[in-house]
């Protein structure tokens, strides 16, 4: 049993019809039953955030079904206590590591949230953020897929 | 040449060490190449029958692409703004 955690520029494109989408849904129907895929609650912020954001009616369906497909078939991974040590330190490490300002950092903190949870959750991150290549080198136990490659 | 006719013998019976012992090494490459992809196929085809295909055959084709660019939008949109204030006091 393995467990993922899809980001959500993975989770953003699964309804597509395009060959991208198709490649991702063909790599999607090889998992085994066993396996468990999961999102982090702030995918669902974000998604919602687009939901109510949006004036088109058939967008706002769109967007709606793309929720409840999410909350019907993928776990959600809530922020929880067991990632704060891991957020702190990996935040630290890609501030040192990058050279980054303060200002810039704070762009990034979604991102190690949800590097956060796939460490704690020692689930496979899925997403085509080239942010996660830095981070697996910045903690070992950070393991990441870009499915869209 | 030595050929082979097609059936069904247990791998690990003498029989089938008979058939090994007297059959040319190029033979034996084919047969169990031929076993490899018999058995990819099977599995595959298995895996397309999983929960996960019918799920990814579910959610297939239900957004049009300009929701899915405008959904990826959102998402950067918020990624760029959220952050605390850094309080922290810088060394001098």
């Amino acid at each position: 049993m393995t467990k993922y955690i899809f980001d959500t520029n993975i989770t953003s494109i699964l309804g597509r019809d395009d060959k991208v989408s198709n490649d991702l849904l063909d790599r999607l129907s090889e998992l085994s039953d066993e396996d468990i895929i999961s999102v982090s609650v702030l995918t669902l912020y974000e998604s919602n955030y687009g939901l109510k954001n949006c004036t088109s009616d058939l967008q706002k369906q769109e967007i709606t079904n793309n929720i409840n497909f999410i909350k019907k078939y993928f776990d959600v991974i809530p922020l929880d206590l067991k990632e704060m040590d891991i957020f702190a330190n990996l935040k630290v490490a890609y501030k040192n590591h990058t050279g980054i300002s303060r200002k810039d950092a704070k762009k990034n903190d979604i991102d190690l949230l949800i590097a956060s949870s796939a460490i704690a959750e020692n689930a496979i991150l899925i997403s085509n953020d080239k942010i996660f290549e830095t981070l697996c080198e910045l903690d070992v136990n950070l393991k990441y897929e870009n499915w869209l490659k | 040449m030595t050929s082979l006719k097609m059936g069904t013998i247990q791998i690990d019976s003498p029989k089938a060490e008979m058939i090994i012992s007297n059959t040319p090494v190029e033979e034996i490459k084919t047969l169990f190449i031929a076993f490899l992809e018999s058995d990819f196929i099977s599995k595959t085809s298995k895996r397309k029958k999983g929960k996960w295909a019918k799920v990814a055959n579910e959610i297939k084709g239900t957004m049009n692409p300009s929701t899915s660019d405008y959904l990826q939008e959102c998402s950067k949109e918020i990624r760029n703004g959220f952050g605390l204030r850094d309080l922290s006091v810088s060394k001098k």
